[in-house]
C-alpha cells in the first residue's frame, strides 16, 4: 500500500497537494488577468494615452463639444512636431468707438517656442466691411511701418526678406472677410507681434448699435473638381496663391481654395486656451445709453468720464466665436440724422446717416410665395443644424392659408420638396415639418445648383384671382463655401423678382456672404448663434418681409459729390440710410437733400452740412465703400484685368488692403545666421463653438482571429500543463 | 480498513478522468479557437487571389464581376500604396462579409465624387498596414475608368460610438478606417483608426493601365 492516502477529509476529491494547487491557481489567474488586460485596452477609450506609442502623441485634447460625447481624443501626426513646437498666438483686440465708425487695431503676437526659426502663416478672418488701412510689424519696443504695395510686388518683397533673413511681415486679402498673415524669420524662443489697424462701420438698425468681429472661420466647403490654376476659365491671376498651402486643393471652381483652407484646432474649454483673446473697447457713444452688452460673451463694463471702458470679464477667451458688441440709447435719444466729415489730401469727404420714416398705421398684409433653402451641410453639424431647424419651424408658422411655400434642401446634392410650391394648409405644412424634422447634417456644401433650383423654382400658377403673391427667399446658411463669386454671380443673373434673405447660423458663419447675398437679393440678413436668438432674429426678419419698403432714394448733396454705395439700396423699416461721398465744389456748406418713395407716398427731408469736421476714418471708410462697388463689377462679368486697372490706384492712394493689394513689414537688417534655414508653420484657427466635427457611420474593423489565436494558445497552454501536473503527480 | 479501500480505490478511479477530461477539452477548445483563427486568415489570404481575377474581369469587361459564384460582393476598385509598394483590392460594401474577404468601401460617396469615400478593413488582415502609412504619403485607387490620386493630410483616432473625425476634412477625398488599437485581442471596441487622404488628382485609366493590371 504504497499508495496510502494521506488523510483527507470525506468527499475531498482534488488531485493535488496542497503546494501544487496555489501553484495551478496562481497560473490560471495569471493567464486570466492577462487575458482580461487585453481586453480592457481593446474596450478602453481609444484615446487612452497609456495606449498609444509615446512618439505618437502630439497633443491629447481633452475638450469636448457641446456636441461630442466622447472622451479624450488623441491626433497622431507622423511627423516629429511636438506640441511644444507649436506656434502660439495671442490676440488682443482695441476698438475705439465714436458715432457711427470704430477704429480697431487687432495686435497679434505669434511666439516660437521652438528650436528653429520658423515662418507662421495665420488665416486671418476680419470684418468684410472695414477698411484696413495699416499693418505694423512689432519686435519688442520698436515699430516696423508696413507699406502698402500691388500684391505680386509685395509677394516678392516679402519673400526677399525672407530668404535674406530678415524679420518681416506680409498681410494678404483673400476675401472681404479673409485675409492671411504671414510672418517670416521669428527666432527661436522668441515673439514678433503684428498690429492690423481698421476702420469698421457700426451697425445702427432698430434702435440699436452694433458691431460684429469675427474671431475664427468656419471650414468653407470647395466644390469644383480639381483644377490646375493656370487653367482655369475663372482665374483670377492676381488673386492666386504662389504656393499651394492649404489643406484644399485649386478647383476651377475655387481656384484659391489653399489660401482659404487652414488648419483647425478644438475649442479649449478651460485654460491654457489655444487662442486667447483679448479686448480693450472704449465707447464714447456721445449720447446716455440704455445698455451696452455682448451677445455671445461676458463683459465686465467701467462707466468713465466719456462713455465706456469694455473688456472680457474673463480677461481672455477662446477665439472660437464671432465678437459680437451692441449698445442701445435711451429711447428720446435715438438719433435720427448725423453727419461726418474728414478732410484728407485736401479732399472734404463726408457721411451722412437719416432714418427713413415709419408706417404710422400697420400695412394690409401681401401674400406671400416663401421658398426656404435649408443648408444641411456637414458643417452645420452639430448646435447649428437644430438652430437652423428651428429657424425654418418659425418660418412655417408665420405662413397663413392663402400663402404658397416650398422647401429646398440641400448638401452636395439638394432636394425640392414640392415640385411646384403649394398652398399653405395644414396637409401641406405638416409634411414640410415632418420633413424638417426628419433632417440631419453631413456631406459637402453644393451650394450653386440648390441656389439655381430655388431660383428657378416654377412660379405658382399666374390666373390666380388676386395680384401675384410676393416671392421671398430666405435662406438657411453658415455660408461655408469657398465659391463666394459663383454664387454672387449667379445672384446677379438670376434673381428676378424674388426677395433673397439670409439667416446666417453659428457661431462664425460667413458675414461676408451673408451680407452680400441679402443686398444682392434686396433682402436683409439676420444671424442666430445661439438657440435663444431664433426666435427674436427671425421675428425681426419677418418684420422687415412684411413692412414697406422706402424706394427710390436720391441724396442731392450741396455742390458736386461722387457717393456710395451707389445706386442707393432700397431699406426696410428701422434701417439708416447711409452714405458716404467725396464733395468737391467752392461750396463749405449746405444742406443735403433726400427724397424717396414711401408706402406710395412721395418722402422729402433735408440734412444740415456742417462747415467741416475732423472724424478720422470717413474718407478711408468712402474708399472702401467705393471699392466694394468696383468688386462687385466681377460678379456682373467685368474682366479682372478692368477692375483691377481701376481699384488699384484706389487702394493704394487710400491705403487699403484689397485684393490686389497688399501690406508688407521688413525690418531693414538681416537676424538669421547664414547656416539656419526657416521652417514654415500654419496658426490653426479654433473650430467655431457648437459646431461638431463630420459624424462617419464606421464599420467593424478587426476579425476575431487575433483572439481566437489567443484562446487556442492559452487552452494550449493550460492543458500541457494539466498534463504535466497529472503526469508528476498521479502517475509517476 | 475496507472503508478506507474502497473510499481510495474510487478515489483513484476517478482523480485521473476528471483532469484527463479537461486536458482534452482544453486541448479541443484550443483546436477550434485555433481552427477558427486559420480559417479568418485563410480566407483573408485566398480570397483576394480570387478578388484579383474578378477585378480584372471586371476592367475588361467594364462589368460586375463576382469572384466566386455565390459571392454576395464583388471588386470596386485597387488601392495602391507605393511608398510600401503594397496594393489592396476593395469589394463593394462594408458588411463584415465583404471585410472577411477584402477591404470594403461604403456605399454613400463614390470614388472621385465631391464627399469622402470610406474604404474600411480589418486590422488583423488587410488594413494591418495602415498603422505605416505616414502624412504626406500618396494613394492611388483605380476605380471604373479613373485612377484618382490621394495625398494623407491627417491619421486621427476616431470613436466608434460618436462618429466623429477630428481632423480638417477635404472636400474630396479618401477615408481609411481600420479598428484601433491595433495589438487589441478582443474585437468590437469603439476605437477606430482613420487616415484622412485628400484628392490631388485624377486620370482616365488607359488600355496600357489596364493590361499592366491584368499582367500582376
Amino acid at each position: 500500500m504504497e499508495m496510502l492516502p494521506t488523510m483527507k477529509r470525506p468527499g475531498e476529491v482534488w488531485p493535488w497537494p496542497s503546494r501544487r494547487r496555489w501553484l495551478f491557481a496562481a497560473l490560471v489567474l495569471i493567464a486570466t488577468g492577462l487575458l482580461l488586460g487585453k481586453v480592457d485596452a481593446s474596450n478602453a477609450q481609444p484615446a487612452a494615452p497609456g495606449v498609444a506609442p509615446a512618439q505618437e502623441l502630439a497633443a491629447v485634447d481633452k475638450s469636448i463639444g457641446e456636441e461630442t460625447v466622447g472622451g479624450p481624443r488623441l491626433r497622431l501626426h507622423g511627423s516629429s512636431a511636438s506640441i511644444q513646437d507649436a506656434l502660439q498666438l495671442e490676440s488682443r483686440l482695441e476698438l475705439q468707438i465714436s458715432g457711427l465708425l470704430a477704429s480697431a487695431t487687432l495686435l497679434q503676437t505669434f511666439h516660437n517656442p521652438g528650436q528653429e526659426w520658423v515662418e507662421a502663416e495665420y488665416l486671418l478672418p476680419l470684418p468684410h466691411e472695414a477698411a484696413v488701412t495699416q499693418m505694423e510689424l512689432r519686435v519688442g519696443e520698436r515699430v516696423i511701418l508696413g507699406e502698402i504695395r500691388e500684391r505680386a510686388e509685395a509677394r516678392q518683397v516679402y519673400d526677399a526678406a525672407r530668404r535674406a533673413g530678415k524679420r518681416s511681415a506680409l498681410l494678404e486679402q483673400q476675401r472681404p472677410h479673409l485675409f492671411t498673415t504671414r510672418v517670416a524669420n521669428i527666432p527661436p524662443g522668441e515673439e514678433i507681434a503684428v498690429a492690423v489697424h481698421m476702420v469698421l462701420p457700426v451697425r445702427y438698425e432698430d434702435g440699436e448699435f452694433s458691431l460684429r468681429f469675427p474671431t475664427t472661420v468656419t471650414a468653407p466647403y470647395i466644390p469644383g473638381f480639381p483644377h490646375p490654376p493656370a487653367q482655369s476659365p475663372l482665374a483670377m491671376p492676381t488673386w492666386l496663391p504662389l504656393d499651394g498651402s492649404g489643406w484644399a486643393t485649386a478647383t476651377q471652381a475655387v481656384p484659391d481654395a489653399p489660401l482659404l483652407t487652414a488648419p483647425q484646432q478644438r475649442s479649449a474649454t478651460e485654460t491654457p486656451l489655444e487662442n486667447p483673446l483679448s479686448l480693450k473697447v472704449e465707447l464714447r457713444p456721445g449720447i446716455p445709453l440704455a445698455e451696452v452688452d455682448a451677445r455671445y460673451h461676458t463683459l465686465a463694463i467701467d462707466r468713465r468720464d466719456e462713455g465706456f471702458e469694455l473688456a472680457f470679464s474673463e480677461g481672455t477667451v477662446e477665439m472660437d466665436r464671432d465678437l459680437v458688441l451692441s449698445w442701445r440709447p435711451q429711447e428720446r435719444h435715438r438719433p435720427q440724422a448725423a453727419v461726418f466729415q474728414e478732410t484728407f489730401e485736401g479732399e472734404r469727404y463726408a457721411m451722412m446717416m437719416l432714418l427713413p420714416p415709419v408706417a404710422d398705421a400697420p400695412v394690409p398684409r401681401q401674400r406671400r410665395e416663401l421658398v426656404l433653402v435649408l443648408d444641411v451641410s456637414g458643417s452645420m453639424q452639430g448646435a447649428p443644424i437644430r438652430q437652423a431647424k428651428q429657424a425654418v419651424a418659425f418660418a412655417l408658422d408665420t405662413l397663413q392659408p392663402e400663402d404658397y411655400f416650398n422647401l429646398v434642401v440641400f448638401n452636395d446634392r439638394h432636394r425640392v420638396l414640392f415640385g411646384q410650391s403649394r398652398l399653405a394648409d395644414e396637409a401641406a405644412l405638416d409634411e414640410a415639418r415632418r420633413f424638417v424634422a426628419s433632417l440631419s447634417a453631413d456631406r459637402g456644401t453644393e451650394m450653386l445648383p440648390a441656389l439655381s433650383a430655388a431660383l428657378s423654382l416654377s412660379v405658382i400658377d399666374a390666373d390666380l384671382e388676386s395680384a401675384s403673391p410676393l416671392r421671398q427667399l430666405i435662406f438657411v446658411t453658415d455660408g461655408a463655401v469657398g465659391n463666394e463669386h459663383e454664387l454672387m454671380a449667379l445672384l446677379e443673373r438670376h434673381r428676378g423678382d424674388a426677395r433673397l434673405f439670409t439667416v446666417g447660423i453659428g457661431s462664425a458663419p460667413n458675414n461676408y456672404f451673408m451680407h452680400e447675398a441679402a443686398r444682392s437679393g434686396r433682402g436683409s440678413a439676420v444671424f442666430i448663434g445661439q438657440a435663444s436668438e431664433v426666435s427674436p432674429q427671425m421675428r425681426r426678419l419677418f418684420a422687415d418681409i412684411q413692412q414697406p419698403m422706402v424706394t427710390n432714394l436720391n441724396v442731392d448733396w450741396p455742390g458736386s459729390a461722387e457717393a456710395y454705395p451707389a445706386p442707393i439700396p432700397d431699406l426696410y423699416a428701422g434701417q439708416p440710410l447711409i452714405q458716404l461721398a467725396r464733395l468737391s465744389g467752392p461750396l463749405r456748406e449746405g444742406r443735403i437733400r433726400v427724397t424717396g418713395t414711401f408706402a406710395d407716398r412721395h418722402w422729402e427731408q433735408q440734412l444740415a452740412l456742417p462747415r467741416e469736421g475732423d472724424d478720422a476714418g470717413v474718407a478711408a471708410t468712402w474708399a472702401r465703400r467705393k471699392l466694394d462697388g468696383l468688386l462687385r463689377e466681377l460678379h456682373r462679368g467685368i474682366p479682372t484685368e478692368e477692375v483691377r486697372s481701376r481699384a488699384l490706384p484706389l487702394a493704394l492712394k487710400f491705403s487699403l488692403a484689397s485684393p490686389f493689394t497688399s501690406f508688407v513689414a521688413v525690418e531693414q537688417e538681416p537676424r538669421r545666421p547664414e547656416g539656419a534655414s526657416v521652417s514654415g508653420r500654419k496658426v490653426p484657427n479654433t473650430r467655431p463653438q457648437g459646431q461638431a466635427a463630420q459624424r462617419f457611420a464606421f464599420a467593424q474593423g478587426a476579425t476575431s482571429a487575433p483572439l481566437n489565436l489567443a484562446l487556442a494558445l492559452a487552452c494550449l497552454g493550460l492543458a500541457v500543463l494539466m498534463l504535466r501536473l497529472q503526469r508528476r503527480d498521479s502517475w509517476v | 480498513m475496507g472503508m478506507i479501500l474502497t473510499a481510495e480505490h474510487a478515489m483513484r478511479r476517478r482523480r485521473p478522468p476528471i483532469a484527463r477530461y479537461l486536458t482534452v477539452a482544453l486541448l479541443l477548445g484550443s483546436l477550434t479557437q485555433f481552427a477558427s483563427a486559420g480559417l479568418v486568415y485563410a480566407k483573408a489570404w485566398l480570397a483576394p487571389l480570387l478578388i484579383e481575377r474578378a477585378f480584372i474581369a471586371s476592367q475588361q469587361r467594364h462589368a460586375v464581376v463576382r469572384p466566386w459564384p455565390w459571392a454576395d460582393t464583388w471588386p470596386v476598385a485597387r488601392l495602391q500604396v507605393p511608398r510600401l509598394s503594397l496594393q489592396r483590392h476593395v469589394l463593394a460594401g462594408d458588411s463584415g462579409e465583404a471585410l472577411a474577404f477584402a477591404a470594403g468601401m461604403a456605399p454613400q460617396v463614390r470614388p472621385g465624387d465631391p464627399g469622402l469615400t470610406m474604404i474600411s478593413g480589418h486590422r488583423d488582415t488587410h488594413f494591418r498596414f495602415l498603422s505605416k502609412l505616414q502624412v504626406g504619403d500618396t494613394l492611388s485607387l483605380d476605380h471604373e475608368d479613373q485612377r484618382i490620386h490621394y495625398r494623407i493630410t491627417d491619421r486621427v483616432v476616431a470613436d466608434a460610438r460618436d462618429g466623429l473625425i477630428d481632423a480638417v476634412l477635404p472636400a474630396r477625398g479618401l477615408l481609411l478606417v481600420t479598428c484601433y488599437p491595433f495589438d487589441a485581442l478582443v474585437p468590437g471596441g469603439p476605437g477606430r483608426f482613420v487616415v484622412v487622404a485628400e484628392q490631388i488628382g485624377n486620370e482616365a485609366l488607359s488600355l496600357v493601365d489596364r493590361g499592366d493590371a491584368m499582367l500582376r
